[in-house]
């Protein structure tokens, strides 16, 4: 499996999460690779996701060009730093904001949440298109699914999901595909500060909430069906 | 579609046992606000092959206790009015296992691990379990209570020790700063104490089982070995899938 290896040891599937035992950071801070990946971050608005502006991000700190040899995806190295560190950004809004303490249900923290990590696109917002077609290629897609996938699961972790059952997966799924239709919408979206893309958000995800509820149902009238047909046999067998 | 089964149920209706099986399930969650006494150590990471042993352990107990819950709930459908005698005997073995399923539901969320991917299939699977042996008679219940907790009280055992052979931590002692072995985690401890608490309970209900005729029901080899190459099937199933 390919990692881009900022220094620590990339977790590659999350599994069991502890509170005890201390978890590796995904980030070596300290590394050049992430402080030039961070710098780089300031020139994608002018030059857009391409490895032009990890060249100048390092051209900046003084590197010889030859540190170039530390990006071995490229592109998708800078992708990857920039999907990585927004999601991990949500993490600290949970912890730091008053506001979002104060959301009561699921769903509000779910649209929050969604809606701070579309912020974090804002200032690349006229490269989004690019980014979405890099993460569509084939070298890149299993990655870029895997991010998605994790972006999802932290949104709905820490909303405060409880699913424990075929729900957990259906409400997963529903929340990545919203979430990259949204992201799409963002790219073509040009409302002034892409009120248009909010408003679809709020749109959007006040249906999702009630898809867990419509499994729970379905499943809750099988169940229900078969019980009364049990019943009516065991009746009619008594009667004889 | 799904609309109209919204408007036509109540939202929050509760008329059948699986939606009594929800309500207790829901209404527990992971107590969590007790005090915390100031920490004396400061505990390592857990490798790579510890922590997909943990994520392992956890979805396959859970869906183990799913599948026990459910068992018992199609049983006492069919012996609740066949074998009214058996009821608060029963009742109480599915309190327990409604227990173990909340218990390791709340485990499953507060540490992220992926419930297992079919378990629509597990309920089904175990609720016809329970309501096929029941429907063939108390003794062949029994047996299927003996033949479900030998699996499930060996499996657990199996999980104990490699916690307690292969989880040997190092940890920072706060006060000294000295690295010690051979203390536990207040977490990694409780998951034992459970799995220990319930490993006791499921062989408790094996005893009752005996006690009630288990032994005498007809094909009684064919039908506990067949029960229990189940249920193994799905204890590899369920820790992969």
């Amino acid at each position: 499996m390919r990692t881009i290896g900022l220094g620590a040891v990339p977790k590659v599937v999350r599994s069991y999460h502890s509170y005890e035992h201390d978890e590796d950071p995904f980030f070596n801070k300290e590394s050049p690779k992430y402080r030039i990946l961070e710098k780089a971050m300031e020139f994608v608005p002018e030059y857009g996701f391409q490895h032009k502006a990890i060249l100048e991000s390092s051209r900046t700190f003084g590197y010889s060009d030859a540190i170039q040899s530390l990006f071995h995806n490229g592109t998708f190295d800078l992708i990857k730093f920039h999907l990585v560190r927004e999601r991990l950004r949500l993490t600290e809004v949970v912890s730091k904001t008053e506001e979002f303490k104060q959301l009561s249900d699921e769903n509000t923290k779910v649209k929050y949440l969604v809606k701070k990590r579309l912020e974090g696109n804002v200032p690349y917002g006229k490269h989004i298109t690019q980014l979405q077609t890099y993460l569509v290629l084939p070298p890149n897609i299993g990655e870029a699914s895997e991010e998605l996938h994790k972006l999802s699961d932290d949104i709905r972790f820490l909303s405060g999901d409880s699913a424990n059952d075929f729900a957990w997966y259906s409400k997963r799924l529903s929340l990545s595909t919203t979430y990259v239709a949204l992201e799409t919408f963002m790219a073509q979206d040009k409302s002034p500060n892409y009120t248009n893309t909010f408003e679809l958000a709020d749109k959007r995800l006040s249906n999702l909430g009630d898809l867990g509820q419509v499994y729970n149902d379905v499943e809750e009238f099988l169940f229900y069906t078969v019980n009364s047909g049990l019943n009516l046999i065991k009746s009619q067998a008594t009667r004889g | 579609m799904s609309s109209t089964v919204l408007k036509t149920i109540p939202k929050g209706a509760k008329f059948s046992t699986l939606s009594q099986l929800r309500a207790a399930v829901q209404s527990t969650s992971v107590p969590d606000s007790k005090p915390e006494p100031p920490k004396q150590y400061e505990y390592g990471a857990l490798n790579d092959v510890q922590k997909a042993f943990l994520d392992r352990v956890i979805r396959v107990d859970q869906a183990g206790e799913l599948g026990a819950n459910y068992i018992y709930a199609g049983q006492y459908l069919v012996l609740s009015s066949r074998e009214p005698h058996l009821k608060p005997v029963l009742k109480h073995m599915w309190e327990q296992e409604i227990h173990h399923h909340n218990t390791f539901n709340a485990l499953q969320v507060k540490h992220r691990v992926r419930p297992s991917f079919i378990t629509p299939l597990w309920k089904l699977g175990a609720f016809s379990i329970g309501v096929g042996t029941a429907l063939i008679g108390k003794e062949a219940a029994m047996a299927c209570t003996v033949a479900v907790e030998t699996v499930i009280g060996g499996h657990y055992n199996d999980q104990l020790r490699v916690l307690a052979g292969k989880f040997d931590i190092p940890a920072k002692d706060l006060l000294t700063g000295e690295t010690v072995t051979g203390v536990t985690s207040d977490e990694l401890h409780g998951l034992k104490e459970t799995i220990r608490t319930f490993r006791d309970d499921e062989l408790e209900h094996l005893d009752t089982a005996v006690e009630h005729d288990a032994e005498k029901a007809v094909p009684y080899w064919l039908l506990t070995e067949a029960i229990k190459l189940t249920c193994r099937a799905a204890i590899w199933t369920a820790e992969r899938v």
